[in-house]
């Protein structure tokens, strides 16, 4: 037979069930036949007609033309051709349904199977597929990018690879013993057995427990769903927070806090790109579309050696690919927002194209009603206030072994107010404008290339920046006896930060004990911390003038390594270094920063972990005790403020127990240097000050342990968290140098996730959090000052003879802290209740999600202030205090259509 | 379907009503009354110190001087006396308790207070060295005003001083000029007190201004050598003070009960102990930040162990300069 056909007939795409037939599965039945001098070929299809089975040979086997004169009687297939077959140095398999003989002579050691797996409805990849040999069990999973590598043991003949993941049909596939280069489609599986289920959740948590990663936890979209929304709005990065060691800000403010670091630290990469803020409305919403998003990978310590650049987690989401089948898509409307995403086939199979759209409409309504009720004749005035968040992704299969991606984000928000005053011949008399706006916008261009079918390559380029802008302007005209006086104002403040990048990262697999990352790039950043421009404009003057902090461009350079190596079946281990370098303002930084994890596997459901992780920290964020705003500056490392860094030790354990949960338990160690905060007294108000003048460093310390326990399967499924932690600062310039816990010091914080399946229409999710609130400072006690007069209220005009007080300053009686961050909010809990009807239609489904953000109303704490209260009576004035709740009892609603 | 439909109402109308803002009053802890010892005592007088209760943080009550106290000075770890409150009018430490020892450089200070139903509370610093002041320059500047101004007058000096070699050393420099407190019938006039000039050094690289009277500064650019400082001083007018010449003896009546006698200035550079400079430091801060809602707090430095206040020391070096018009 032609060797090609042949090839093709070994390569066989097939959907078998799990039992299918194992090698040599062949009957006892005994035979009796007798070759005389015929060949063997010619053997075969005489034991053909004996047993009902079928032969198939590539035709170039020699061998088989041999002859032979044997006889048998009463023995097994197996054992004649056994007795036929081994002396030709021929190997035989029973492989779909058909006994293959095959050449053990001149064959490879190793045999490699590589290509991408597909969602074979939506052509999106599937990240984490496991990939395995049925016979040797010697497996991979795919990678971020939906490829494999898998490198097996040849013994000559072809080999079944089974490809398989959770909600999809598993699926097998038959090589050939040279290296293959084959794409796999994955159908989705529709009404799982609860066995099967069971199944493949058990073997998820396996692979978690035999990993030797260390502190990683991944959210599906289906998981970051099913997280009850606020207001309607699923958000990833407010889904993270329940995960144990991930702590949210306080309501209203962005950002998130891991292992005791602050919110700068956190990593968040899309689709390999760095996002500096991604927050809508204040930090209320991140800016990813959860619609857009496949999957996230959060990892909180044992960093492997191919993430850097910051000192507590990455946040690795990767956006799905789009539909290169068909077109589809989904719409929400929500109480915030409404959302939209298309996605579909530019070139069927080859190329593909993703769009998503959200933006806030509340302005559309409330806007135009305001206008008409603020505004008279001649005044007009309008506020609102709307965010926008966009993705674009394009990507193009070039061959079987390039593919090229083109991505883009941009998101915005903008609040503006604008009055206008006209006189009665039109002229417009007043005008001012005021408007705040920030946003990150990104373009970013991947190839994937495969060298040789065992090298993998992504080469990146990307340019990413965010922006925060204010503006203030007033302009007015004043008429008097026939002459203009016209006099404009305006005040504009900008910051931002932009990265031009390029990068390569490279897999390897030279064997099934090794997986070798390695990679490079480099990083140009271009800093303008605060910068104020100033205009104004009269009848006889123009000033224009602009002030703040001078622009810093920086250079940032990156090398690693890293192999994941499975010693022995009880012993993992995945080393490797990362080096960076930071030039800035003539002066330049090296960091080389070793990463160690180790997995000890006790028995097959539970296994030891322990890591090491050198981490170090260029950028950094400025915030305001702890109000995160828009407005926090991202600065870098100068020659004047020192790069932070971390050394983080974890040790851990996970289990699975009864195939249906799964149990982590991990306990870290952390030190921080040179992390900052501003100065006492210090204001990003300040704007005449320099940033570095404002700041000081010192460092930081955080110790826990985490509680991680998981029902899988069910229709109740879910997880409890509980972390107990500690977390404080130690600078020379605060807190008089003595030791003061970390804002976010939460001791205790518990989350506890769960979801009911009722059927396939209706399911339930409830959240409950915990946490111990927040420290601050606040003014605990009051005492007179050594400058304290006589108390009569009455501030003398100059000084008396043993006094020095000044006339413009009292100093008579302070309150105060006793330490900075001396007290505590009281504790933050909060449950929330959701319900979600989905019902099939024709041309797809409907979704209905409702439910109650806060159920029991538990005024927690935003913020606090002080205020004088003055009672009118006796005019006497007492401090109090007062905290700001901004989620009480909330309703959440949205509606979903999906075609 | 249609009781869903009435739930979804009555969830969107909910919403309509629901604030999104909530203002509860939180109840600070009740950390109990603490004895308040303060003093920045230096080598021109006695070493005293008041003794106070602390207030409720909200203002609630008054200030109370524990006049019955009991406290003990001591001396580099040996006690020296019982320290007497002052309670006579007639009393220029009236309302402190004091000590009969005049306090020199090198040596450490330590009181003990104790009253009845309260903690005892320990403080102590040590007495920085003195360090001699020399004005070499004075000089009245000419403004664009004429000199009879009531406003303001301004100076322009020079001085220098020799670093010990000791490290960080802390300094206050403050310059003053006499206030006179005039008799319109008799034609006389007394020293009343003193007028603190504001301060503009722009040769010390972390000067910060205290009160408007004075400037924080450290040897940390400087450290063991001879300095010089120059820099300009203004005196600002107040209400019922004049800044205008005024030669009483020629008969020329101020329109004010005092005047600021602008013949000589008043020069002092003051060795602050670490807690009197942290002390004066921290102020600067709580006063900055208590005018900026976005400000870091700022926390008051206090060495008063299981108690509050300031017990620090300072060595002052004075110095009065003519000036040259």
């Amino acid at each position: 037979m032609n060797n090609k056909i042949l090839l093709f007939l070994l390569i066989l795409i097939t959907v078998f069930p799990a039992q299918l037939s194992a090698q040599n599965d062949l009957p006892d039945t005994k035979l009796t036949v007798s070759f005389d001098g015929i060949t063997i070929k010619q053997a075969l299809s005489i034991l053909e007609k004996e047993t009902n089975f079928s032969f198939a040979y590539n035709s170039s086997i020699t061998a088989l033309n041999d002859k032979i004169s044997k006889n048998y009687k009463d023995k097994t297939l197996t054992y004649i051709l056994d007795d036929l077959l081994s002396d030709k140095d021929l190997g035989y398999k029973m492989i779909g349904g058909k006994i293959t003989v095959y050449n053990l002579k001149n064959r490879k050691n190793k045999v490699r199977v590589s290509g991408y797996i597909y969602d074979a409805e939506t052509g999106d990849v599937i990240i984490g597929c496991n990939v395995y040999g049925k016979e040797s069990l010697m497996g991979t999973s795919s990678n971020r990018f939906g490829f494999y590598n898998l490198l097996l043991a040849n013994d000559g003949g072809p080999k079944e690879i089974v490809f398989s993941f959770i909600g999809y049909k598993k699926v097998s596939v038959i090589v050939s013993d040279h290296d293959t280069l084959i794409n796999v489609k994955l159908p989705i599986q529709v009404n799982l057995l609860q066995s099967v289920e069971i199944k493949a959740k058990h073997s998820e948590n396996i692979e978690i427990v035999r990993s030797s990663a260390m502190g990683v936890s991944e959210m599906s979209a289906k998981e970051i769903r099913d997280i009850p929304p606020v207001a309607g709005e699923v958000d990833l990065l407010k889904s993270i927070t329940v995960l144990p060691g991930i702590k949210p800000g306080s309501d209203g403010s962005a950002g998130f806090y891991v292992r005791g670091g602050s919110i700068d630290q956190n990593l968040i990469l899309l689709d390999g790109v760095p996002i500096y803020n991604p927050y809508h409305l204040w930090g209320f919403l991140s800016s990813f579309n959860p619609d857009a998003v496949n999957n996230v990978t959060i990892t909180k310590g044992a960093f492997p050696a191919r993430y850097g650049g910051r000192l507590s987690s990455v946040v690795d989401i990767t956006m799905k690919e789009g539909n290169n089948q068909k077109w589809s898509g989904d719409f929400t409307v929500g109480l915030l927002s409404a959302k939209a995403s298309v996605s579909g086939p530019v070139v069927k199979d080859k190329a593909s194209i993703m769009i998503t759209a959200r933006r806030t409409y509340a302005d559309l309504i409330i806007v135009p009603i305001r206008k008409i009720i603020n505004s008279d004749e001649g005044y007009k005035e309008k506020e609102g206030y709307n965010f926008t968040d966009l993705n674009l992704k394009f990507n193009y299969k070039l061959s079987d072994k390039d593919r090229l991606y083109v991505s883009g984000f941009y998101s915005r928000d903008k609040y503006y107010r604008e009055a206008k005053d006209k006189d009665d011949d039109g002229t417009v008399s007043y005008y001012t404008y005021t408007g705040k706006g920030w946003g990150n916008a990104i373009a970013s261009m991947r190839w994937n290339h495969l060298f040789k079918k065992k090298i993998f390559v992504n080469t990146t380029a990307y340019f990413s920046s965010y922006n925060y802008y204010n503006k203030d302007k007033v302009e007015t005209l004043e008429v008097d006896e026939g002459n203009n006086s016209e006099k404009k104002n305006a005040i504009e403040y900008n910051s931002d930060i932009s990265d031009f990048s390029i990068k390569q990262d490279y897999q390897f697999i030279p064997s099934n004990k090794h997986n070798i990352r390695f990679g490079l790039g480099g990083i140009y950043h271009i800093f303008k911390p605060g910068i104020n421009a100033y205009y104004a404009k009269t009848d006889e003057e123009t000033i224009n003038n602009k002030s703040g902090n001078d622009p810093i461009n920086t250079w940032e350079f990156f090398a690693y390594a890293e192999d994941d190596w499975d010693i022995a079946r009880w012993l993992r281990l995945n080393a490797g270094v990362h080096f960076s370098s930071f030039l800035v303002e003539n002066t330049s930084y090296y960091s080389v920063q070793p990463r160690l994890s180790v997995r000890f596997q006790l028995n097959n459901r539970m296994s030891l972990k322990a890591g090491y992780a050198h981490m170090t920290q260029y950028v950094h964020l400025l915030t305001t005790s702890g109000l995160t705003q828009s407005s926090d500056l991202w600065v870098p490392t100068t020659a004047g403020v020192k790069p932070e860094y971390s050394r983080q030790i974890s040790v851990g354990t996970a289990m699975t127990i009864n195939k249906i949960f799964l149990l982590e338990v991990e306990g870290y160690y952390k030190t921080m240097e040179n992390v900052i905060e501003y100065k006492n007294s210090a204001s990003f108000l300040e704007k005449d000050v320099a940033w570095e003048d404002k700041i000081t460093s010192g460092d930081g310390t955080a110790y826990g342990v985490e509680f991680f326990f998981k029902k899988t399967t069910g229709k109740l499924t879910g997880f409890v968290g509980y972390t107990l932690s500690w977390s404080e600062r130690l600078f020379d310039d605060l807190n008089f140098g003595k030791t003061f816990p970390f804002r976010y010091d939460r001791r205790h914080d518990v989350s506890v996730v769960g979801n009911y399946r009722f059927n396939d229409r209706w399911s339930m999710n409830v959240v409950w959090v915990y946490y111990t609130g927040n420290a601050v400072t606040v003014p605990t006690d009051a005492y007179i000052s050594p400058d304290y007069n006589d108390g009569s209220g009455i501030i003398s005009a100059f000084p008396g003879p043993n006094s020095s007080v000044s006339y413009y300053y009292t100093t008579d009686i302070f309150t105060n802290s006793p330490a900075r961050n001396n007290y505590r909010l009281p504790a933050y809990h909060r449950l929330d209740v959701t319900a979600s009807l989905t019902k099939p239609k024709k041309w797809g489904e409907w979704e209905l999600m409702f439910g109650i953000t806060n159920l029991y109303n538990h005024m927690n704490a935003s913020y606090y202030y002080g205020y004088e209260d003055i009672d009118t009576g006796t005019d006497q004035i007492t401090m109090k205090y007062k905290q700001v709740t901004l989620f009480p009892i909330m309703p959440t609603l949205s509606y979903r259509i999906k075609f | 379907m249609k009781k869903l439909k009435y739930l979804i109402i009555a969830m969107i109308t909910g919403f309509m009503f629901t604030s999104c803002e909530k203002d509860f009053n939180i109840s600070l802890p009740d950390s109990g009354k603490k004895i308040v010892v303060n003093s920045l005592f230096d080598n021109t007088d006695v070493i005293s110190v008041t003794v106070t209760r602390s207030l409720n943080p909200d203002g609630t009550d008054r200030v109370e001087e524990l006049k019955t106290a009991k406290v003990s000075l001591y001396k580099d770890g040996n006690f020296v006396e019982q320290m007497t409150y002052a309670q006579s009018e007639e009393d220029t430490l009236l309302g402190r308790f004091y000590a009969t020892i005049v306090p020199v450089s090198g040596v450490n200070y330590k009181v003990e207070a104790e009253y009845t139903g309260m903690e005892k509370v320990t403080t102590q610093s040590i007495m920085p060295p003195l360090v001699e002041l020399q004005v070499d320059t004075l000089r009245w500047m000419v403004w664009n005003e004429p000199r009879d101004t009531i406003n303001s007058v301004r100076f322009r000096f020079e001085l220098n001083f020799k670093d010990p070699s000791a490290e960080n050393n802390k300094y206050m420099l403050q310059i003053a000029a006499p206030i006179l407190k005039i008799d319109t019938i008799a034609h006389t006039s007394e020293f009343y007190g003193w007028q603190y000039a504001q301060i503009l050094t722009p040769d010390l690289a972390d000067a910060q201004t205290y009160l408007d009277n004075a400037v924080l500064f450290t040897d940390e650019q400087f450290d063991g050598t001879q300095k010089t400082v120059s820099g300009t001083a203004t005196i600002s007018s107040y209400p019922h003070v004049d800044i205008r010449p005024v030669d009483i003896s020629a008969g020329f009546y101020s329109h004010y009960p005092y005047v600021v006698d602008k013949t000589s200035l008043h020069f002092e550079l003051i060795s602050l102990s670490d807690d009197a400079y942290l002390y004066y430091k921290s102020v600067i801060a709580k006063i900055e930040s208590e005018s900026d809602f976005y400000a870091q707090p700022a926390v008051i430095y206090s060495n008063v162990k299981n108690g509050f206040g300031i017990f620090g020391a300072k060595n002052v070096s004075k110095i009065n300069k003519d000036v040259v018009y």
